[in-house]
């Protein structure tokens, strides 16, 4: 037990002391939490000011559907006073109504910001796609503002609680591939792994204290990126955190084992690099990390579903923000073990001691 | 160095050693190379055993078979009785192992690399051992620097610790000095002589003749794979019959026979401007040179003598320089 122990002691020390994995550990995936929580929280938080909502039951009814829409931030006031708060930029958009040509009817008309041009867009198109819909409902039926359909398709789900999975997923996987080949490929150009095989300590407990220190740092990784989000995002947090962390574990299993097959086919330290960003690149953008795939183009499908991180991000969110429990993951689990054996295997076949001479 | 001299005359008289290696016809082929050729070696207790040769002669090979790092193709190693090639795990906890080329893990102390190979061999990692092992290769004042901020000769004494962290009683060091500067090799070789005066047997390979006569009480000279000489420095140099080397630079164009037809000369030769005579008698052949140079008005240039060393026995053996 004293050698592993001090093996992975060792490890510890220096990933520690190696800054520049520490900032593509740690502070990469804080600055993209950071980044893009405030760079999209605002828009998802769109602030209507309602000026004469009490004209008729058909501007009362439609003010009231506005409130209950947990994206909107509902204010109601005079006419004046909405427009100076949206001149002052405390609004996206002000709706003002005012009676329409017949007794039930409302003329809405909708005044943005045209200075804050991305914010007023969102809200716009928001506001706009919602009185669409009333509209649409008042051609169907006889009565104009029975809206009871649900007006706006925007999700209780915020983007930094999307997100936030994605990058632990994505943070988990860049340790796992560049992190573990990047390191044992320069062992063995360094000569290291032969200096260790010629003591008696044995090569599988070699591997298995990199796996105990990498596993410990994905854990680290994960408290840290989603305590950052409670405290500055107030991170949505609806499933069990024990789980979220058993699959921090076996998901970075999984891109550890790939990562071995990385540096068993590296030459050097250099192709390790590229090899493993050519697998992680693609991952980043179309394994859901940043964006949903589901509504991605069919053709995109299958692509996406070859993704080992598709299935890790998908069930990090389930487990975190879609208050699931490991089982209702079995097959997003079974993937990842899936993997995590394959690579394993294959990497244990491939396994060099020494670079090549030739 | 007297006492070293000393016993090395001492140990050169006594034949019956106790042999803490045997290697028997041990072989090693790289697809149509053959690096190691069928050689065979004994290593007697508590000697510095020096392996001798030029680049590629097979001894790296050699070595890192009995270390257990390679396998051989065929042959028998016995390390302390144990077979090496069967047993390796067995073998690697006796010997202590310096490689060619080790840098270390970057981030780790001096100290924290010595505490950590010593628990990879479930030694003793307390500090008082450590302070001890850091002591033996001068490098107290380096216990806390990262081993990437070494300079070349303090990494080679720091390999030299780690090779020592299960206090070994056969210590390898392949090539320990090769880039090294002259100041930093002799620091090595008092390190290296001190652990044979505490008792260890020690292995080395080398490609400087000079590192072979002064620090090795017997030598094997090998090359192309083989094993082509295996005594003390002495009686290999005694072997040869030739006391030194006459050197001189000379005008171009001159007739080698007459060098050659002078007395005592075993044999002469000019590359370009350099004349070198090999002579097993300097005073007869030199006497002779001097007066041919007043007869034919030759201008003799930075005429120098060298007394025979292991450079000449090799040449002698291959027909080629060492240094090639």
């Amino acid at each position: 037990m004293k050698p592993l122990l001090h093996m992975i002691l060792a490890n510890y020390r220096m990933t520690v002391r190696n800054r520049m994995a520490l900032f593509w550990n740690l502070a990469f995936p804080m600055i993209f939490i950071v980044l893009f929580g405030f760079l999209f929280s605002t828009d998802f938080e769109v602030d209507i000011g309602i000026a004469g909502a009490d004209t008729n039951a058909t501007s009362e009814e439609i003010a009231g559907q506005l409130e209950t829409i947990s994206a909107f931030d509902v204010a109601t006031g005079t006419a004046d006073g909405e427009l100076q708060a949206l001149e002052d930029g405390n609004r996206s958009v002000v709706i003002v109504f005012e009676p329409g040509e017949q007794p039930e009817q409302v003329a809405a008309q909708v005044y943005y910001d045209e200075s804050n041009p991305q914010q007023s867009q969102i809200a716009l198109s928001a506001v706009q796609q919602f009185l669409d819909q009333i509209n649409l409902d008042a051609l169907d039926g006889p009565r104009t503002v029975t809206v009871t359909t649900a007006p706006v398709s925007t999700n209780d789900l915020r983007y930094i609680d999307f997100l936030v999975p994605g990058i632990l997923a994505m943070s988990i996987m860049n340790s796992g591939l560049i992190g573990l080949a990047s390191a044992f490929v320069t062992y063995r150009e360094k000569g290291i792994l032969r200096r260790i095989k010629a003591t008696p300590f044995p090569l599988s407990q070699f591997i298995v204290a990199r796996i105990a220190s990498q596993l410990t740092i994905a854990l680290a990784q994960a408290v840290v990126l989603i305590g950052l989000a409670k405290l500055l995002f107030d991170l949505r947090i609806d499933g069990n955190l024990i789980n979220v962390f058993i699959m921090v574990i076996i998901g970075s299993t999984a891109f550890l084992s790939l990562g071995f097959v990385i540096s068993s086919f590296a030459k050097n330290q250099e192709a390790a690099d590229a090899l493993a960003n050519a697998f992680a690149f693609p991952m980043l953008f179309l394994a859901g990390v940043f964006f949903p795939v589901d509504s991605a183009p069919a053709w995109l499908q299958p692509i996406t579903r070859a993704m080992p991180l598709r299935y890790l991000a998908d069930a990090m969110r389930d487990l975190m923000v879609r208050g699931a429990t490991l089982p209702d993951e079995w097959f997003n689990i079974l993937i990842m073990v899936v993997t995590a054996t394959v690579g394993l295997l294959l990497s244990l076949r491939l396994f060099k001691w020494e670079a090549s001479t030739a | 160095m007297t006492s070293t001299q000393a016993q090395r005359g001492a140990t050169s008289d006594t034949t019956a050693i106790r042999a803490v290696i045997q290697v028997v016809q041990l072989h090693k082929r790289y697809g149509d190379f053959t690096a190691v050729d069928h050689i065979d070696l004994e290593v007697g207790d508590d000697e510095i055993f020096g392996i001798l040769g030029p680049n590629g002669a097979g001894k790296t090979t050699t070595l890192e078979m009995i270390e257990g790092l390679r396998e051989p193709d065929g042959g028998m190693i016995e390390v302390n009785g144990i077979d090496a090639i069967r047993e390796p795990n067995r073998v690697k906890h006796l010997i202590g192992v310096q490689l060619q080329t080790t840098s270390l893990f970057d981030h780790l102390t001096v100290r924290e690399l010595i505490a950590l190979f010593a628990a990879l061999y479930d030694a003793d990692t307390s500090s008082e051992r450590i302070d001890q092992l850091l002591a033996l290769v001068s490098l107290e004042e380096k216990s806390d620097a990262r081993a990437n901020q070494l300079s070349g000769g303090q990494q080679q004494r720091l390999s030299i610790a780690l090779a020592l962290v299960n206090d070994p009683e056969i210590v390898f060091l392949d090539e320990p000095t090769t880039g090294l500067d002259p100041q930093a090799r002799r620091n090595l070789w008092d390190v290296i002589s001190g652990l044979r005066a505490a008792g260890k047997t020690i292995v080395l390979t080398t490609h400087y003749m000079e590192e072979a006569e002064v620090l090795c009480d017997r030598v094997a000279i090998m090359d192309t794979g083989r094993i082509i000489a295996c005594d003390t420095p002495l009686r290999l140099i005694q072997s040869l019959e030739q006391e030194a080397t006459i050197r001189a630079r000379v005008a171009r164009g001159l007739d080698l026979d007459q060098f050659r037809e002078l007395p005592g000369v075993i044999d002469a030769e000019i590359a370009e401007d350099q004349l070198s005579i090999r002579t097993h008698d300097v005073q007869t052949s030199l006497t002779a040179l001097l007066a041919l140079a007043t007869e034919i008005d030759l201008r003799l240039d930075n005429l120098a003598t060298t007394n025979a060393n292991l450079e000449d026995v090799f040449l002698n053996l291959t027909g080629r320089s060492l240094r090639e």
